[in-house]
């Protein structure tokens, strides 16, 4: 619905937005597989529930960094289903958001480095 | 009917807390994976069932109030946006909308700019002072009585150009009631209520006429600036513009005997005001419309409170001039926040009312 896809202004992602995004890095992907990997990445320390990620999914679709298309499959319920899949803007806030903790990742390891020696 | 039966139904009913477009475009997506989710808890047991069902309600409603300020915001905004998008008019037209301005000014001064105005020059003698009551008594008198008075020469020229001015309103804002009031026709709208006021303020001076015949004229001009409104945001700013600023500037300077400097100012201010609106008109453009008021207010507020209508001496650098420029300037923004809430209370309740409809 509008474009604020500024990075620097959602930084640091929270735990629930970076995983989402890195769930759908891969490829489109409906709610239910979003959820389940969301799961899995974190090694079950973020469950959402589907309130929680559908919110989390209408934000990310507002801010620019997913978009919401048709998938001609359907369900195993037989209802239509809907994918979202990452776009330009939701790959460089999530590639930013990685060169962000690899930084904080590399001085703390250089700090704790130092201390040891 | 089993547990996972009943918390799909009871999910699907729960639904019904997110906003009406928000179901349309997501309920079924939702239910789908809810029904994936509920399945694969149940899988897991009765207990992860019901764990997973109390916290999928816990935290519905929640979402469901963020949908309603996420869905209801957005559209509004984009009521709004179409509201505003007006078109381009020609610039003949847009000059047309400006020149009211300008002529108001260079009338209500020209006693000011004609006039050999000293210190002792009693207020009444250069201003359109009772000018619709008293208006055939100076004719009468000026023939009948005091032929060779020059003052009364004067001020019975004076309240003619206010009485031309006047009637010049009037007959324009009709021509733009017979083409079906284009753009160009809200300031002159805007000043034949003005006119109207002026009309009252000397009909009734004070007292209790002059709080009803106010109290009257505020409800019908409202009720003209939101009409306006409905045609479209800009319409109802340029029929806004002569009561605000231009005609508090006027009532700034009521009583009081003009100066050159002042002439100046107010003048100078009109024909920024008519450069203005007509930039307004000919672009279409709500946004420039109220960036161009915010800086004429600006200019306006800090000039005007710097004017010797509102200091009779020579400024004196111990007086505290900046401060009362400040004020100034805050005092007309503050006005114009609460003068135009006719217009402002239009658009967001037509934008209402179209978000509604769609």
């Amino acid at each position: 619905m509008r474009d604020t896809s500024s990075i620097g202004a959602n930084q640091p992602l929270t735990e629930a937005t970076f995983f989402i995004l890195l769930s759908l890095v891969p490829g489109q992907a409906h709610g239910y597989a979003i959820l389940k990997d969301v799961q899995r990445l974190s090694a079950n320390t973020v469950s959402l529930s589907t309130s929680t990620l559908y919110t989390a999914l209408g934000r990310l679709t507002d801010q620019g960094w997913i978009e919401r298309v048709d998938n001609q499959e359907t369900a195993d319920s037989g209802r239509p289903r809907k994918d979202y899949q990452l776009t330009g803007a939701g790959k460089s806030a999530l590639e930013s958001e990685m060169l962000r903790m690899q930084r904080m990742l590399s001085a703390a390891g250089q700090r704790v480095n130092e201390a040891a020696t | 009917m089993n547990a996972l039966q009943g918390l799909k139904r009871l999910f699907q009913l729960a639904l019904v807390l997110y906003p009406v477009q928000y179901r349309a475009d997501f309920a079924e997506e939702r239910l789908a994976v809810f029904d994936l989710a509920a399945s694969e808890a149940a899988g897991r047991g009765r207990a992860a069932l019901l764990a997973f069902g109390a916290r999928e309600l816990v935290e519905l409603p929640g979402a469901a109030l963020a949908a309603h300020v996420r869905w209801g915001r957005w559209t509004m905004i984009a009521s709004i946006r179409t509201l505003l998008a007006v078109k381009p008019d020609r610039w003949g037209n847009a000059l047309l909308a400006g020149l009211p301005h300008l002529l108001f000014a260079v009338c209500y001064y020209l006693p000011v700019m004609i006039s050999p105005v000293t210190a002792s020059t009693p207020a009444w003698m250069i201003t359109w002072h009772k000018w619709l009551t008293d208006f055939p008594l100076t004719w009468a008198a000026l023939l009948l009585v005091q032929r060779a008075d020059y003052w009364l020469h004067a001020r019975v020229f004076f309240q003619s150009v206010a009485w031309v001015w006047g009637l010049s309103v009037l007959a324009v804002t009709l021509a733009g009631w017979r083409l079906g009031w284009p753009r160009w026709s809200a300031s002159w709208l805007g000043y034949a209520l003005i006119v109207i006021l002026q009309s009252l303020i000397t009909l009734f001076p004070q007292d209790v006429p002059s709080f009803i015949s106010i109290c009257i004229w505020l409800v019908m001009a409202c009720a003209i600036y939101a009409w306006q409104t409905a045609r479209s945001p800009l319409h109802g700013l340029l029929a806004l513009l002569p009561f605000y600023p231009m005609f508090t500037w006027w009532l700034a300077a009521d009583g009081i005997i003009g100066t050159y400097s002042d002439m100046a100012a107010y003048v100078g201010a009109a024909a920024l005001m008519t450069a203005a609106v007509a930039l307004m008109a000919r672009t279409g453009s709500t946004k420039l419309a109220l960036i161009l008021l915010a800086g004429l207010l600006l200019l306006g507020g800090g000039g005007f409170a710097y004017a010797t209508t509102y200091h009779s001496n020579a400024p004196d650098p111990s007086d505290p001039y900046p401060g009362e420029v400040v004020r100034g300037i805050l005092f007309y923004f503050l006005g114009m926040l609460i003068f135009s809430a006719p217009v402002w209370g239009a658009t967001i309740w037509r934008a209402r009312r179209k978000r509604l409809s769609t």
